[in-house]
């Protein structure tokens, strides 16, 4: 009986030492102190011609490497840091058909969103890509 | 029993130390650099920053971007500490780990991965744990660095088509893991500058209980720069070929365990070289545990050999030889093949030793320096012919045991045979001494004959030095037949000494066509048992004085002019008993000086005697199926003047008998024929003729 105990004390013991913290966010930060984050789960990341992409598995976001300070992982909730959408959302947006024309470039996504007839759209903004469908 | 206190808090305290630093559950950022990925823990990771966008540095390692290829998130476990490296046909992928990845240099071609671990690495990060898995028929291993290291092989198979399939430039300690389960395959290119197919610079320490198999095709199968251990854990190490040597270990060898094969080597199967000078341990083999085969079939080649003392202690070994006798221009010298040699010393005090050797002039157990066997078990087959060095301008034959210095048997099994034409059982440079333990030489060769000038005898044991034996069981046979040269007749003699022979205790069976105990000098008997007879010449042979002063000695010689105990009358030097107890079919030196009593009378062969006075059996003995004419018999009991009965044809029960029942201690006689014999004391006269008093006499 005592031996049990021992090696279940043992096998928490190895959990504690596990750092099993989980991480909710990765938190770039720019050069002029702004930081934006992502959630950390799944995360994929490629440089493209001087530019990161990070795709959470919904939208891909681009971030330009010249503007990159520094990038760490947070275990603050989503509230505290002003996400990569939210960054994005009062940002100039360039906007592509589905067939891959381009069909203007708009001052916010919200002014694209009212003035772009039905259909589904591609949106490229300073920091995502992401899909768009006007109903 | 009351539990301490104390005893949990110690158990955690321990298993906090044992535990080790493994991050679960929370992301890992993995950053791929084409084939080496940096696997980083989120706990770990910090702050990474970008400068210019041009490098992203991440706990100390400045990458540049543009080599970065991919970076993703997951859950997957990093040990800190390690890298690992797969294997896949043409490529490798390098995983490290992030705690380290400062410390780590990997470049990947194709499936050739090499590593430099950086000299900043120290105790504050610890060594490094390279993990092995995987196959590439066109790939290796290359690790330089300067702190300890950790490789773990996991099932990986390389075949080099460019170098060393394994190298590590690394001088200090480097531990090898044989992960339980894996066969691991390493073969080196066939060309190439390599050392080895599986070359250290430092020093190894093999352990767990996995397969190593090794194949040299340019060199060495096995090297490593300083010592090489083999631990109580180590699984199996077969070396299947190699150009050079099978395993060519600098500083030292130690096995303590592990199943190590050695076998297909062009020169020697395992070579240990002396290079650490002052290091005590320099030049030795040190087997304490596990099975060591070698087998090798190079001319010149040895099994093991050591530039310094090889201690056996616990290790089961087999070594095959079948080299011949080759000249190796470098050292201007013949080189004969061995099993088994040290430069130095050899002890052996226990494990097992199985060596067979056929090639010509071959040793199976070689010291250039003293041997001592204190335990264990030694077997040595020896079938090599005598050859003829040109260089030395010397016919040589072959030898179980051969030692430059002294041989020393105080305990454990020695069992020696030789069927090559001159050879040796044991042939000893320096002094023989046996005080226990079993000790059994057993030549049937000829003499070698090169020339009427260049010969050498078969001998079952020989020393240039004093033979002393006062314990133990020592049994000599040589029992080859006499050739003639073409100047002289050369047969096999039993135990011979170059100097003086002390036999003082133990049991010492000799059998001969030539002499079956000769001296050059002086001989002395004084306790023990000692059986000595000679199909062809003298049982026992003193070129000096033969003094018996105790034991039993029952010796056998052939015809005339031979006699069971000869001393050098010619020159002046005799014969005396003193002691013990002498029964000596042949006869014995004229003039020989008897203090004690002693009777003569003739014998018929294979027939039992006993002498009795009264009833009392003084002396129970079997007389030899040939021998030469005369029987001399003497006891400290026997009476100047006082008659004994010498029966023939008795029935003997009980008592303990020696030399294969030839004589009997405390036994009993029944039946017989009798034949009264007067006993005398004083100058024996009689040699070896017969004229006395009833009996047959000794037929051939």
């Amino acid at each position: 009986m005592m031996i049990k105990c021992y090696l279940m004390l043992l096998f928490v013991l190895a959990s504690l030492l596990a750092k099993a913290d989980d991480y909710k966010r990765l938190v770039f930060t720019t050069a002029d102190g702004q930081t934006v984050s992502v959630a950390a789960e799944g995360l994929e990341m490629t440089i493209v011609d001087g530019q990161l992409r990070v795709s959470d598995g919904t939208s891909i976001y681009v971030l330009p490497l010249s503007t990159l300070a520094s990038m760490a992982f947070s275990t603050d909730e989503a509230n505290a840091i002003r996400t990569l959408a939210e960054a994005d959302a009062d940002a100039p947006v360039t906007v592509f058909t589905a067939a891959g024309q381009r069909a203007g470039t708009f001052a916010s996504l919200s002014e694209a969103r009212s003035r772009l007839p039905r259909g589904l759209y591609i949106i490229q903004s300073r920091i995502t890509t992401s899909k768009l469908l006007v109903r | 029993m009351k539990r301490s206190p104390l005893l949990l808090p110690l158990c955690l305290a321990g298993a906090a130390l044992v535990v080790p630093t493994m991050t679960v559950g929370a992301q890992t950022l993995h950053v791929v650099t084409g084939s080496v990925t940096y696997d980083i823990p989120a706990a770990q990771a910090g702050d990474m920053t970008y400068d210019g966008g041009t490098t992203l540095t991440i706990l100390g390692r400045a990458i540049p971007t543009s080599a970065i290829t991919r970076m993703y998130t997951d859950h997957a476990d990093v040990v800190d500490g390690t890298v690992r490296i797969a294997y896949d046909g043409a490529s490798a992928q390098v995983s490290v780990a992030g705690n380290i990845m400062r410390f780590v240099e990997a470049t990947v071609s194709g499936a050739h991965v090499s590593i430099a671990q950086s000299d900043a690495l120290d105790d504050t990060t610890g060594e490094i744990t390279y993990t092995l898995s995987g196959s590439s028929t066109a790939g290796s291993f290359l690790l330089s660095g300067s702190y300890k290291s950790s490789i773990v092989l996991n099932g990986v198979s390389l075949t080099s088509t460019s170098g060393a399939a394994f190298d590590v430039q690394n001088g200090k300690r480097i531990s090898i893991s044989l992960a339980d389960g894996t066969t691991n395959v390493f073969a080196d290119a066939a060309s190439g500058t390599q050392k080895a197919c599986f070359n250290v610079k430092g020093h190894v320490e093999f352990k767990d209980a996995g397969t190593l198999t090794l194949t040299g095709n340019a060199n060495h199968a096995y090297k490593s720069g300083e010592y090489t251990e083999l631990k109580k854990s180590t699984g199996k190490i077969q070396i299947l070929s190699a150009v050079a040597d099978g395993m060519h270990v600098g500083q030292y060898l130690e096995m303590k365990g592990g199943t190590l094969s050695v076998s297909g080597a062009g020169d020697d199967g395992i070579q240990v070289e002396a290079n650490a000078e002052g290091d005590e341990l320099d030049g030795q083999a040190i087997l304490s545990g596990g099975s060591l085969t070698i087998s090798s079939a190079a001319a010149g080649g040895k099994g093991l050999k050591c530039d310094s003392l090889l201690t056996l202690s616990g290790t089961t070994v087999s070594i095959t030889t079948t080299g011949n006798a080759t000249y190796d221009a470098t050292e201007g010298e013949y080189k004969a093949s061995s099993a088994l040699s040290s430069a130095a010393d050899i002890l052996i005090t226990g494990g097992t030793l199985t060596l067979q050797t056929s090639g010509t002039g071959s040793k199976a157990l070689k010291s250039d320096g003293q041997l001592s066997i204190a335990g264990g078990s030694v077997t040595a087959t020896v079938t090599g012919a005598g050859y003829y060095d040109s260089s030395a301008l010397e016919a040589k034959g072959s030898a179980a045991i051969s030692t430059g210095g002294n041989l020393s048997i105080s305990g454990g099994t020695v069992s020696l045979s030789n069927s090559g034409k001159g050879g040796k059982g044991i042939k000893c440079d320096g002094a023989l001494n046996v005080v226990d333990g079993s000790l059994t030489a057993v030549t049937t060769g000829t003499a070698y004959v090169y020339s009427s000038s260049y010969t050498t005898s078969a001998k079952a044991i020989r020393a240039d030095g004093a033979i002393s034996i006062s314990g133990g069981s020592v049994t000599a046979s040589a029992t080859g037949s006499t050739v003639s040269s073409g100047r002289e007749s050369s047969a096999p003699e039993g135990i011979e000494s170059k100097k003086t022979i002390d036999i003082s205790g133990g049991i010492v069976m000799a059998t001969s066509t030539d002499d079956a105990i000769n001296s050059a000098s002086h001989l002395t008997i004084s306790g023990g048992y000692v059986y000595a007879r000679a199909t062809g010449n003298d049982g026992i042979d003193a070129n000096g004085n033969c003094y018996i002063k105790g034991g039993v000695v029952y010796a056998a010689g052939a015809s005339s002019p031979e006699v069971a105990i000869d001393a050098n009358t010619e020159g002046g030097y005799k014969l005396y008993i003193t002691g013990g107890t002498v029964v000596a079919f042949g006869g014995v030196e004229s003039n020989a000086s008897v203090s004690q009593g002693y009777v003569s009378g003739s014998w018929t062969a294979n027939s039992n005697y006993a002498l009795t006075s009264g009833s009392t059996p003084l002396a129970v003995f079997k007389a030899p199926a040939s021998g030469g004419t005369g029987l001399f018999l003497s006891l400290a009991s026997l009476a100047s003047g006082s008659s004994y009965t010498l029966k023939s044809g008795v029935t003997v029960s009980g008592g303990t008998p020696f030399f294969g029942g030839y004589y009997t201690e405390g036994a009993t006689v029944s039946g017989g024929t009798s034949t009264t014999l007067t006993a005398a004391t004083g100058t024996y006269s009689g040699g070896g003729g017969g004229g006395w008093p009833g009996g047959g006499g000794g037929r051939w």
